[in-house]
């Protein structure tokens, strides 16, 4: 496998330690969807030696053939801090996410990979309901952090978004100093009372998120004049600035160099020891230096979810391994 | 103007001749597409020049227009900042005036000023005694210089029995005439007479006649007397009319504009609403005068010519305005702004307070400036509730009865007297300078606003 060399070495399968005990203790009642998943393998597998869009021996489409694989790998973890049971998403007719059910690890960092429109953003945002957002959004199955029900209609969003943050794909700083950017969490949600901590607060967040000395002498200027890099890592500080327990990225360094992209993906391995990250990315490099288990998604289901060095050397889906060498794309 | 061969289609067609290429001609292919591509590089500089030209000639027009628009009303107007004033020696007879207790505020207030002018003129021209005649020299001074005598004494009681040299207001008559003398299709007589124009000569050749700064113009309020005749009534009723207006139509509108924005679901309803919002910004604003006549005057039995009921109509009909500019600016600010508040657990209220409504602020105050401006110029729904009324006090309140700007140009406007035609001219430069005045505030608040990076 090509990206097998890139996964960090020791640190990364150290830190995976907790991941493979959860294997082993936690399959559970999932023999038969694991059998299921490799009937369904053959299948697919057939198809898959004529293109991965012939699907015409089956009489049946695409969708409807993923629709009937069942996720292998490890979905389900003892140590559980967010779970997704039978999460369906509709955007009006449209299904989006189908069927998926996995867990996020306490203070891991999960990587959800897969093809363009798989719904790798759907699944995120409805993580901390950002979906509420949109009209014709419709979210069904359950949901829970730490066993709460998320769309439990007593659920206040609030709340929960500040223990459930987010970062986004392309920096979106407020139009204000950097200091009102990362003061602004913890003023809205009552944090502090005195000057004197929230200005605690805001160094600390900026020092976590790698920005204090380049931003330092600087705190009244705007958010909005720092670049691209600075910009994003002023959204990671201002989204920890209101510690949250769980930071959601979509995508956050597809806007940005290479440069910028190594210093958010060594935040994140820091990160990684207080928080619990969930991120999207389209580079399968990135996915595989920061994150400890990784998801693969198609067409709105779960694939697969097993440990990120095993999805890039040896995954067990060929829907994955035609993803990650790029078959699928 | 066109060439018929500088259509557009006509260039795809061009394009579309290119010879086919094949791999082995790869090379004379792309050398034809660049004399191609040569070719049409003339014809589509000249185009685009063209295209530029138009935009110029367009710019030139409307500035043109403005200009002889600006021409014609300075030109008209610019007389009605200066008044004629004649020296005289007035004698502040008791007698004459018929004041026998100077404590007397009644005595004072009632005594006969124009009796002390009409002695001051008579002892300048002595020999004028036939009576007809006499009532000629007299009505060359306006009756307007009895306020001033008046304030005068009220103010100084020792003036009583002694004589001063004063500045009196000359008859709107004199005046017009007095500023077309110059004119080359010859001085403007209208109703004096021969012997009035002799007078008015030899006093103008002693120097006993100033042009001076037509106070009474920004002092006073609306009369019949053109010479004294002002617009500061009609002023402070705009005023008062558009505060009316903006204290209520803009909260009022943006308040609509975030539910309509932020909160309203999409359902049939709200696009009824949506739809009859826009037409209403489309419809006379006539109709919204009747609207006020129906609900406040009638319904509300509110009296007629009230800056307050004026207020509320134009309020009626800058409300879609503000609306829908509001709207617009809401909708501009971007949905990450948005999305960031909410993802760092902002409630919706403080979503839009802290960020939607100062970054949509400057559009919505275009809007409302938009609204405004139209506002000071309606004229129409303001006559159907009656601010076309004569109005010779000037408003103090909301609730004293009160004319507005654009109206008393109207009703100038229809007036015989040649200076009000100058005064008509003049006050639409004043409503002009409010304009501006307005816009440039808005702008300057707008770019304010907006250097919040
Ligand atoms: N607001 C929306 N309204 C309707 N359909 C939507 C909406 N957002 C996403 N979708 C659809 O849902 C599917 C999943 O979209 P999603 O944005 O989650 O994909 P993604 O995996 O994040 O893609 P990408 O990698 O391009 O960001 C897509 O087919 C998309 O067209
Ligand atoms: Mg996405």
């Amino acid at each position: 496998m090509a990206f097998s060399s890139n996964v960090r070495g020791n640190n990364v399968r150290g830190n995976n330690v907790r991941g493979n005990n959860a294997r082993d203790s936690s399959l559970r009642s999932n023999n038969t969807r694991g059998n299921n998943g490799l009937r369904n393998k053959n299948v697919l597998s057939q198809a898959l030696q004529g293109g991965i869009n012939d699907y015409g021996r089956d009489q049946r489409s695409e969708t409807e053939v993923i629709r009937e694989i069942d996720t292998v790998g490890v979905p389900l973890l003892d140590t559980a801090k967010m779970s997704m049971r039978g999460v369906d998403v509709f955007y009006g007719e449209k299904q989006a996410i189908v069927d998926v059910t996995m867990d996020i690890g306490k203070n891991e960092v999960i990587a959800m990979i897969g093809p363009s429109g798989c719904g790798k953003s759907t699944i995120l945002r409805c993580l901390n309901r950002m979906n509420d957002t949109i009209d014709h959004c419709r979210v069904e199955g359950g949901l829970f952090l730490e066993g709460q029900d998320i769309y439990d209609p007593k659920m206040d969003v609030v709340p929960l978004r500040a223990r459930v943050g987010m970062v986004f794909q392309k920096p979106n700083p407020f139009p204000k100093s950097i200091y009102d950017n990362v003061a602004y969490g913890p003023r809205i949600h009552g944090l502090v009372s005195r000057r004197i901590e929230l200005d605690e607060i805001v160094e600390l967040s900026l020092r976590k998120a790698g920005l204090w000395d380049e931003v330092k002498d600087r705190l009244d200027g705007p958010g909005t004049g720092l670049s691209g890099g600075q910009q994003q890592r002023l959204c990671i500080a201002r989204t920890i600035a209101v510690s949250p327990e769980v930071i959601l990225m979509d995508e956050p360094c597809s806007a940005l160099d290479p440069i910028a992209t190594a210093r958010i993906e060594e935040l994140i391995a820091e990160l990684s020891q207080n928080f619990t990250i969930a991120i999207v990315t389209h580079s399968m490099q990135q996915a595989a230096r920061v994150s400890h288990r990784t998801a693969y998604f198609h067409l709105g289901k779960l694939i697969e979810v097993n440990d990120t060095e095993k999805v890039f050397t040896n995954p067990d889906h060929q829907l994955t391994e035609a993803y990650i060498t790029g078959r699928i794309g | 103007m066109i060439d018929p061969k500088y259509r557009t289609d006509d260039h795809y067609d061009d394009d579309l001749s290119m010879p086919p290429s094949s791999p082995s001609s790869i090379n004379s292919t792309i050398n034809s597409t660049i004399e191609l591509v040569n070719k049409n590089l003339a014809k589509r500089y000249a185009a685009e020049k063209r295209f530029q030209v138009y935009g110029i000639l367009s710019i030139a027009f409307g500035l043109f227009c403005l200009l002889l628009l600006f021409t014609d009303i300075i030109s008209k107007g610019i007389g009605a900042f200066t008044i004629h004033y004649v020296q005289l020696e007035v004698t502040f007879d008791e007698s004459v005036l018929d004041i026998n207790d100077s404590s007397d505020a009644m005595q004072l207030a009632l005594a006969d000023y124009q009796g002390v002018v009409r002695e001051a003129l008579k002892k300048r021209f002595p020999t004028v005694t036939h009576r007809p005649e006499r009532r000629r020299l007299y009505s060359l001074v306006s009756n307007g210089a009895t306020y001033h005598l008046q304030d005068l004494v009220q103010e100084d009681l020792s003036l009583l029995g002694q004589t001063r040299t004063l500045w009196v207001l000359l008859d709107d008559d004199v005046d017009t005439y007095l500023k077309s003398r110059e004119d080359r299709s010859g001085p403007f007589i209208g109703r004096l007479k021969s012997e009035q124009i002799e007078w008015i000569e030899s006093l103008y050749k002693e120097g006993e006649i100033e042009s001076r700064f037509n106070r009474w113009f920004f002092t006073s309020g609306d009369s019949r007397e053109p010479e004294m005749a002002g617009i500061r009534g009609a002023f402070i009723g705009s005023l008062l009319t558009l505060l009316v207006t903006l204290a209520l139509s803009f909260p009022v509108g943006v308040a609509a504009a975030v539910y309509l924005e932020e909160y309203a679901p999409r359902n049939r309803w709200t696009d009824l609403i949506e739809v009859n919002i826009n037409n209403l910004a489309a419809v006379p604003s006539i109709i919204f005068g009747l609207l006020g006549v129906a609900i406040f005057i009638n319904f509300f039995s509110m009296p007629r010519s009230l800056p307050l009921v004026g207020g509320l109509v134009l309020t009626l009909m800058t409300l879609p305005t503000i609306i829908i500019s509001s709207r617009a600016a809401i909708k501009a600010v971007p949905p990450s702004i948005r999305e960031a508040a909410l993802g760092i657990g902002a409630s919706k209220m403080q979503m839009i307070l802290h960020h939607v409504l100062p970054l949509a602020m400057p559009g919505m105050l275009t809007g409302a400036i938009i609204g405004m401006a139209q506002a000071l110029g309606e004229t129409a729904p303001l006559l159907m509730i009656g601010m076309v009324a004569f109005v010779v006090d000037i408003p103090t309140g909301i609730t004293d009865p009160a004319t507005v700007l654009p109206v008393q140009i109207f009703l100038w406007a229809d007036s015989p007297e040649r200076a009000f035609t100058e005064r008509t001219s003049a006050a639409i430069m004043v409503l002009l300078a409010f304009l501006i005045i307005m816009n440039t505030l808005a702008v300057w608040l707008r770019k304010r606003l907006e250097r919040r990076w």
